[in-house]
Order: structure tokens, then C-alpha cells, then sequence
């Protein structure tokens, strides 16, 4: 029987948008009826061809291969690429047909290419079925720093982990000792990830029910525990401790590693079943961990040090793709990497997607009083029928009243600011802090625009002052949109529309009154009618998204919403193209 | 509440023998203290060091020589147990009035018990166990004295006839672990990065998960739940009715290192590698708690290992300690000895080269046993075959500077055979000539 094939939209898209002749790697999950098919990757001279797999989740494995390009392809030649692939004996193979703008999938069959029909798979279909494991563990490895040496070591290291003496902690209590149903243990049966993680986290599951459309991507914590005790019985060569007091001279490496692993499991998978599957994760991480270290040692770059391990979630992939960077590399050192990754995962390369600031932000225990990242996400969109064009990428809502400071009447500019650092911040292109209002009146005064009385004043700041600190602090230009009545903002569609297409940063509007942001427009060409997607850092309340978007805190808004005798000055900050 | 104790009567004629020996005599209290009573497994006479002239009295006693013999019995007992207090064999009640020299050993006996770190000396509970037994009136009296805050009360001391019921736990501790000696560590004595290798194995104990029989139990839970609520598997005959057959412990340690970012390249490769497992077995009341008996265990392997490295530094000399070439340490080894009449075994540690007789002497010193056969000596742990090791290491690593003892007194033999062989054939060859 052939399973069915499912090909991620992203890939989907990723195949349509590019014409060039292009060969490459398909990856995805197998399962005895279905084929997901979930990313992909060119053939790059310089690429990270094979070891790309690494940096995935377990659970995807090299399933087919794809290309693109004008031409018919050589059946000979996908044949020989399809015998790399070992997860299944049929793989698949996508071929893209950029004159016609069709793509046909195939699967190999008994030595035969067969065509075969597939549908493509939305991301909420990809995240309602599967959910993430997070494998955290960190474990002590001294070794000498010499090739051989660091790599017996990590080979070592792998071979215990998949020895069968680790343990994994899931949730609370519940322990994976071995790869069958007897070494479950505080938790009677062998239940689905998906029953235990909804268990685990009730309040998510709760809301979830609410609205069952919306699937978030979900991330279930995982630790791993050596089994310390064997077997009681004879076995040979078994002692009571010895110490050996080895002294020599070499330089040596002592480190802790910090596996940090994703697995990517279906939901209905049943908890005896993920041992094996998060020894591979364990490995694969190993195995990206010591590559890191050992490209240095061999490029004899002394500036080794400790590997650190970020995942990243590019919209635009529709996966996870985990990278290890250096303690200390600068993302300017990393823009090879960057590229090669961008190039390889056919990714646009106008703004960064793989620097340290764009990586995944896993929910933590305790939220705590953080500003809330995007809160427009999810309110409902205009009837104004026209171009939507928003922010892209994430924000933070700073507003009156956080941290503790009482900056109602005066400060919304301020905050205006931080929300627009937050956004240049949270796309990786500065590494610098969202700027205190301490910092942003510093700023002002370094630079002679006011007087030093002004640093701990309550004086406002306006459009021109943002622009100043902007560019000072961050390197961020803007340019500046002037009109002279609120009526007049109405005629501005066409400038903020191409704005948010293609910037897509945040906009400052101040003025006359009280500073805005705007993270949108709705411009109908037709009606001439224009909304705007408001911002407002005047709310004085708690990060409640329920409230801020009820209450118009964060929504659509009509020209009506501008104070007709009031002029205003929008800065609208100009983003570098650049990964 | 009263404090109460209780004792199998069997011991009781130990009472008549040591009473017999001499008018006077003081003695530790061996047990385990469950939720405020105590489980008597052995007494044992402190020995004075003059046998000609025997003690008159408890203030001939002396403190030291009680507290010595505390520590050193300590370090025999199984995780769990501890010495509970301090038996006297005298004509005069010494406890109406309680007697101050009494009050004055058993806070010697407490602070001593505090010096080995890791020995867990000490009961949770600072009440120590007082009995008293009359040559006189051959009666029984008890008080429990409270250390630090000086409170006597009265204590509710059992012979009883049926026998106290224990359940056994063990387990094998597996040890390999490689501790890199810094830089600015590298003159360190050997003893002091032992201190902290120890350190750290006790921090990474605490923080495991105990399964007992494969089982995750609740803290509060007792181990005789253990077994109970599994539904009997078809094959297996279910549970642990007969606690005679000992639970399993399985230790968990996680990998959740505090200092993760912990990262170092140092210019010297000096390392200590400690390898090897520690056999551990354990009784305890039934009614002990799954957290209280995961904490026995965690006892028995620290006090374990730290009553061997202090025996192992003790047999150092001076420039042993300071040792600064490749060398192999080999600390004792445990083995167990049961207690007369007893399922409960007590541990002894012997050298490399020692033998059973030498777990003979100390027993009768400490513990007043005497053992007949030396197949009541077992040797849970083995000895390593230090040839083999040097062999390995030779194999694994062709700079390891470590003896090749055995590799040079091999060519040695086959030198010898060469010249055998030589001498052989000139022999033959000058009989032939000889004969021609």
C-alpha cells in the first residue's frame, strides 16, 4: 500500500518561489500510512550537506530528494540520490516545474518512479498532530584538546547515552528507565504524549478546548538521569573503587555539555516508544555540539570556547533548525554560517532569521510581569476589504506604568520608543537592550539636544527625539512622514502600506498630542479608505492580552481615531537588508 | 511520648557474659531509630586498655576511648544504623541520679561522631539511649538523654521474644568518574581532591531518584507498600510478602549540572580517575519511609567510601601523601560479616593482601565478635586485578607513563627461557663432542 503524502505549505511555497535549477534533499516524517514531507534543502557547494540532519529534530529523517528548474529531469540520476535515503525503502521524490509552475511527487517503487498525488499540509494540521520534546541535560566531559582526543571522547559520550543506562524524566514523576512498557515508571499504562502533556499543563489544555482551531507549537521538558545501581550479580573484572592519579602534561578541555535537543513526536506516540527516539535527539545534539568545537581545534582557532546551543523556528521553514554558536563569536563572524543557512533552507535574505536574538522563545515556568510579545496576534481583521500590510516579526508592548514607574501623562513616547528598539532588538539586528528612560534622556543629553536638568525629568519627548535616540543608540534611521491635520492621514495609505511591506518595522506617531505606534495599515486602493492597526502605550493596566485587545488597547482604527486639529510626525524607521 | 526501644532476647545473655567478665563495664548501643523508637541490633563493650586492672567505677572511664570506639563502630554499621546510645553493667544505678560522667561521654561520643564528615555519625534525633543493668539486682533501667540541651527523660527499654522483622535493601553503586586537577590545583595533596570528588558525589546523590523494585514511591510512603499494589503479572509470583528477599534500589541521577557554563582549557592534563562500585546492603524496619530509607542508602555508599579513604590515608607515609608521579590508589575493600544469630551483616574494610583472618582482630575489638569461619567473612566487592588494569591502560593509552611491570618481567621470562634453551644446546653439543 503507498502511504499518503503530505507536503508542508512552506515547502510548498519555498519550491514555487524559486525558479533557478535546483537539486536538493527532502526531509520529514515516516510513518507506516503517512509521508510529511516538512523541509527542504539545496545542494550547496559549501553547505553542510549530510549533517544538516543534526541540526533537526529527531524523528525527521532524509525521506526523498526534490528539484526545480524548467527542465525534465534525469531519472537516473534521482535514482541514485533517492539510495542515500534509508528511513524508508520508497522515498519520494518532488519535482518542480517552473514553466509550468507544477509540482509533480513521485515515489520509488520497485525500482519505478510512480507518480503519486499529495496535499498540502498547513502548519496548524503539522502542530495540531505533533508536539515538541525538549531534552535538556548537562554532563561533564574533560578531554585533551587534540582532534583524536575530543572526538573519542564525544564518541564515547554518544555511545553511552545510547547504552541503555540513561533514564529520561518526563513531567513530574514519570521516568522512561528502558525502551519498553516495563520501564515506565510513576505512571500506570503506557499513555500518548499527547494525554500526558495535556495532563502536565492543564491550564493549556483548558484553554485549548476553548478554541480548538489554534495550535500552538507545544514544547514538553525532558531531563536525562544515568542509572547509577547494575544488576546485582557476578559479573568479571568488577572492583571495589579505585583512584588513579594520572598527571601529564597536555592541554586539556574541561567542559560542561549542554545537550539541548528537540524531538518532534506524534501527539498519539506512546510513551515507551520515545526512548529511542530521545536517545537520537541526545546524539544528534552531541554530534552538533562536538562539530562545533572540533571545526576550531582544526582550523586551529584558539578561540575555542563554550558551545552553546540555539533553536531557531523561521516562519518561513515551518520547523525547528538547531545551531550551536560559540560563547563570544559575534553574529558579524557568523554571517557565513548565516548565509550558507539561509542559501541551503531557501530562505529570503533581506532580514536575519539565525542570529542568537532570533532564537525560539520556549515559555518558561514563570512569565512573570515581561511585556507581551505581539499582542495584536489574533484580534479579528477589518471589514475595510482592502491591502493588509503589518509589522513583521515580533514586538514587545511597552506601555504606561511597567516596571514599577508611574509614567502616566508623560511617558508615551517613551514606551512608543522601546516597542520599536524591542522589535529592532527581537529580529536579531542589535544585540543592545530595549533603552531605559533613563537611557533614552542620557541619550538626548550627550547628544546637546537638551540640558543635563532633563535626565530624571518628566518632560515629554516627540517624533524628532525618537528619531535622534534611534539612530544614536541603535544605528537606525527613519524617515520622517509629516501631515499637518489628523484628517490628512487619511492620504497616507500608499506610503505606510509600502512601509510595512517593506520594512515592516513599527511605526512612531507623535505630534501635536499623544504618541502611537502603528503596526499596520488596511488601504483600500478602490474606497481610498485607509485603517490603521493601532499600538496605544497609554494603558495603565497588567499584561492581560483579554483586556488589551477588548478595549482597544491593541486594534483597528479608523482616520477618525486623529485629533483633526492637531499635526502630527511619523517616524518610521528604515530596516538594513541583511541577515 | 516515652521514648521507646526494643531489643530481640537473644541479646540478653550477652548482659550475663559481660557481667560475669567483670563488675563494671560500658558498652555501645547498636540499632536503627524509626519515628522516635529504637530497633537494638548489637551491643558492643568498649575494651579498656588494662586488663589487670579492671574499671571500678564510671568515673574511670575513659571519654575518648568510648567516643574512638563509637566512630570506629560507626564506620562497620550499614547505612541507617547508628550507635543509639551507651549500655552500663554496674552494681550502682547509675542513671537515679543520672550521672553527670555519664552525660559527659555521651556528649564526647556525639561531637566525635560529628568529625568524619560523611561518617553520618549521628541519628537524625540527638536523644542517645542510656541502659543500665545491675549486678546486683540483674534488673534493667533506662533514660534517654538529650545532647545539647542536657534533658534527661524516661525511656521504655524491651527485651522482646519474638524477633524484630527487617527488610533488606541493596544495591551496587557504580563509580567512574574523571575529576580534572586545575592548574593552580595541581599541588594539592591527593587527600584534598578526594574531599571534593566526595563532595561532589554526595551532592549528585542527593539530588537522584530512588526506585525501589523499579517502583517511584511517594516520600512519605513506607517501603512495605513497595510491591503491594502491582497487579500480580502472570508469569512472576507477586510481591514481597517474604521480606526476606531484598528490594532492588535503582539510583537516578540527573544531568542538571549548576554550572552549566562551566568551561575551562588548562594547560595541564592532570586528572584523577576514580572506577569501581560499592556493594550495598541495608536493613531497616518495614515501617521506614521511602524518603528515610533512599536517605540510608545515600548513608551507606558516602560512609562507605569515606571510612575507606580515611583508612587508605592513615596507611600512607608522609611522602605517599604528597606523591606527585602516576600512581594507583586501592582504598579497602568492603566485606560483610553477619551478626551472631542474625540475618544483619556489618561491614569490615581490608587492604589488598588481606585476608578474612584480618577482619577477625578488628571485629573482636569493636564489635565483640568472635567468628570461627572464615566463610562468614564475604567478599561483596572484589579485589581489582591491578596487572590487568596496568595492561589496559598501556593498551588505551601508549603515553600513560604508569609501571609496566608486568609487561618487563614477561621479556624477563622469555630472556630466562633463551638462555635455558642456550645452555641446553651447548650442553648437548659439548656431550656429542665429548662422546666423539
Amino acid at each position: 500500500m503507498t502511504p499518503s503524502l503530505k507536503i508542508s505549505q512552506k515547502v510548498v511555497n519555498k519550491l514555487s518561489n524559486f525558479s533557478q535549477e535546483i537539486l536538493g534533499k527532502l526531509y520529514g516524517i515516516v510513518t507506516k500510512n503517512t509521508f510529511i514531507v516538512l523541509g527542504l534543502q539545496t545542494e550547496l557547494e559549501n553547505g553542510s550537506g549530510n549533517a544538516l540532519i543534526n541540526s533537526l529534530p529527531a524523528e525527521i529523517y532524509l525521506c526523498g530528494v526534490f528539484q526545480s528548474g524548467s527542465e525534465t529531469f534525469n531519472e537516473q540520476s534521482i535514482k541514485s540520490s533517492l539510495a542515500e535515503v534509508y528511513v524508508t525503502d520508497n522515498p519520494v521524490f518532488v519535482h518542480y516545474n517552473s514553466s509550468t509552475n507544477k509540482i509533480t511527487a513521485h515515489f520509488y517503487i520497485n525500482g519505478q518512479l510512480e507518480t503519486t498525488k499529495f496535499a498540502p499540509i498547513s502548519e496548524q494540521e503539522i502542530l495540531s498532530q505533533f508536539l515538541y520534546l525538549r531534552l535538556k541535560a548537562n554532563v561533564p566531559l574533560t578531554c585533551e584538546l587534540a582532534t583524536n582526543s575530543l572526538k573519542d571522547s564525544f564518541t564515547n559520550l554518544r555511545k553511552n547515552v545510547a547504552s541503555g543506562v540513561m533514564s529520561f524524566g518526563l513531567g513530574k514523576n514519570i521516568y522512561l528507565v528502558g525502551s519498553d512498557s516495563e520501564g515506565i515508571v510513576g505512571v500506570t499504562g503506557n499513555p500518548s504524549i499527547g494525554e500526558l502533556f495535556e495532563t502536565s499543563e492543564p491550564s493549556e489544555g483548558g484553554a485549548r478546548k476553548k478554541k480548538v482551531q489554534n495550535y500552538e507549537i507545544d514544547v514538553m521538558g525532558v531531563d536525562m538521569l544515568k542509572m547509577m545501581t547494575k544488576e546485582l550479580g557476578v559479573a568479571e573484572r568488577e572492583h571495589a573503587p579505585l583512584c588513579v592519579l594520572d598527571k601529564k602534561q597536555c592541554k586539556t578541555m574541561t567542559i560542561m555539555v549542554s545537550i539541548d535537543s528537540l524531538s518532534m513526536v506524534n501527539r498519539q506516540t506512546k510513551i515507551a516508544n520515545l526512548y529511542e527516539i530521545l536517545v537520537e535527539s541526545a546524539v544528534r545534539n552531541l554530534r552538533l555540539l562536538e562539530s562545533s568545537i572540533l571545526e576550531k581545534l582544526q582550523n586551529e582557532d584558539d578561540t575555542i570556547a563554550q558551545p552553546e546551543v540555539f533553536h531557531f523556528y523561521p516562519d518561513d521553514c515551518g520547523h525547528f533548525v538547531t545551531k550551536i554558536y560559540l560563547k563570544g563569536e559575534t553574529e558579524d563572524a557568523l554571517l557565513p554560517v548565516r548565509e550558507t543557512l539561509h542559501n541551503e533552507l531557501l530562505l529570503s535574505g533581506c532580514r536575519p532569521m539565525f542570529r542568537r536574538a532570533n532564537s525560539f522563545a520556549f515559555k518558561t515556568k514563570n512569565p512573570g510581569n515581561e511585556p507581551l510579545i505581539n499582542p495584536h496576534l489574533g484580534l479579528k481583521p477589518t471589514d475595510n476589504g482592502g491591502k493588509v500590510a503589518l509589522v513583521k516579526g515580533k514586538y514587545a508592548y511597552y506601555h504606561y506604568c511597567q516596571n514599577k514607574m508611574d509614567d502616566n501623562g508623560w511617558g508615551c513616547a517613551y514606551r512608543s520608543l522601546q516597542t520599536l528598539a524591542s522589535w529592532f532588538k527581537l529580529q536579531g539586528f542589535t544585540d543592545k537592550e530595549v533603552p531605559t528612560f533613563k537611557d533614552i534622556q542620557k541619550c538626548l543629553v550627550d547628544l546637546g539636544d537638551k540640558p543635563s536638568s532633563f535626565i530624571g525629568s518628566k518632560q515629554w519627548i516627540g517624533s524628532t527625539e525618537v528619531n535622534y535616540v534611534l539612530n544614536t543608540l541603535l544605528g537606525v534611521t527613519c524617515k520622517i512622514l509629516y501631515v499637518s491635520s489628523g484628517e490628512e492621514m487619511g492620504s497616507k495609505g500608499p506610503e505606510l502600506l509600502s512601509h510595512f511591506e517593506n520594512h515592516g518595522s513599527p511605526v512612531m506617531i507623535g505630534g501635536g498630542v499623544l504618541a502611537h505606534t502603528i503596526l499596520g495599515v488596511d488601504y483600500n486602493s478602490q474606497s481610498g479608505n485607509l485603517r490603521f492597526l493601532i499600538l496605544d502605550p497609554h494603558y495603565t493596566g497588567g499584561e492581560d492580552l483579554h483586556t488589551i485587545q477588548n478595549k482597544g488597547w491593541c486594534g483597528w482604527k479608523s482616520v477618525d481615531f486623529w485629533d483633526k486639529t492637531a499635526y502630527y510626525n511619523m517616524c518610521l524607521p528604515q530596516v538594513p537588508k541583511g541577515i | 511520648m516515652v521514648r521507646s526501644a526494643v531489643a530481640d532476647d537473644r541479646l540478653l545473655s550477652y548482659f550475663h557474659t559481660v557481667a560475669k567478665q567483670n563488675n563494671f563495664s560500658v558498652g555501645l548501643i547498636l540499632g536503627q531509630s524509626v519515628s522516635g523508637k529504637d530497633y537494638v541490633i548489637h551491643f558492643a563493650k568498649t575494651s579498656h586498655e588494662s586488663k589487670d586492672s579492671a574499671l571500678k567505677g564510671i568515673n574511670d572511664v575513659n571519654e575518648e576511648w568510648v567516643a574512638d570506639h563509637a566512630r570506629q563502630a560507626t564506620r562497620m554499621l550499614p547505612g541507617g544504623m547508628h550507635v543509639l546510645g551507651l549500655f552500663v553493667v554496674a552494681p550502682d544505678d547509675v542513671l537515679s541520679p543520672f550521672s553527670p560522667k555519664v552525660k559527659s561521654i555521651l556528649n564526647r561520643v556525639h561531637k566525635h561522631l560529628e568529625l568524619q564528615k560523611y561518617l553520618f555519625g549521628n541519628p537524625p534525633n540527638s536523644e542517645k539511649l542510656v541502659l543500665h543493668y545491675s549486678t546486683t539486682s540483674h534488673q534493667f533501667t533506662s533514660k534517654s538523654f538529650e545532647v545539647g540541651v542536657g534533658s534527661v527523660k524516661p525511656a521504655d527499654f524491651k527485651f522482646v521474644t519474638s524477633p524484630i522483622k527487617w527488610g533488606t535493601i541493596q544495591c551496587k553503586y557504580q563509580i567512574d568518574q574523571v575529576y580534572h586537577i586545575g592548574e593552580n590545583e595541581s599541588d594539592w595533596p591527593l587527600k584534598k581532591h578526594m574531599g571534593i570528588i566526595l563532595d561532589r558525589m554526595s551532592r549528585n546523590l542527593k539530588s537522584s531518584v530512588f526506585l525501589f523494585d523499579g517502583e517511584l514511591k511517594e516520600g512519605e510512603e513506607s517501603i512495605e507498600s513497595i510491591g503491594k499494589k502491582k497487579i500480580p503479572r502472570s508469569n512472576k509470583s507477586s510481591g514481597h510478602e517474604d521480606h526476606s528477599k531484598p528490594l532492588q534500589v535503582t539510583i537516578l541521577q540527573p544531568y542538571d549540572g549548576s554550572d552549566q557554563n562551566s568551561f575551562e582549557i588548562s594547560e595541564t592534563g592532570n586528572q584523577i580517575r576514580i572506577f569501581g562500585h560499592v556493594f550495598t546492603k541495608l536493613w531497616v524496619c518495614p515501617k521506614i519511609s521511602v524518603g528515610d530509607a533512599s536517605y540510608a542508602v545515600i548513608q551507606d555508599i558516602m560512609r562507605s567510601l569515606s571510612t575507606r579513604l580515611e583508612m587508605h590515608w592513615d596507611s600512607l607515609t608522609e611522602e605517599e601523601h604528597a606523591e606527585d608521579i602516576n600512581s594507583v590508589h586501592e582504598p579497602p575493600r568492603r566485606v560483610l560479616i553477619s551478626l551472631p544469630n542474625s540475618s544483619i551483616a556489618i561491614s569490615d574494610y581490608l587492604f589488598p593482601g588481606e585476608g578474612p583472618q584480618d577482619a577477625k582482630i578488628s571485629l573482636e575489638e569493636m564489635l565483640d565478635i568472635e567468628i570461627h569461619d572464615e566463610g562468614d567473612v564475604v567478599d561483596v566487592e572484589g579485589q581489582a586485578d591491578l596487572t590487568e588494569f596496568y595492561n589496559d591502560a598501556v593498551e588505551s593509552d601508549s603515553e600513560e607513563v604508569v609501571t609496566k611491570k608486568p609487561a618487563e618481567s614477561k621479556s624477563l621470562y622469555y630472556i630466562a627461557l633463551g638462555v635455558a634453551l642456550l645452555i641446553l644446546i651447548i650442553s648437548l653439543v659439548t656431550h656429542f663432542i665429548q662422546q666423539k
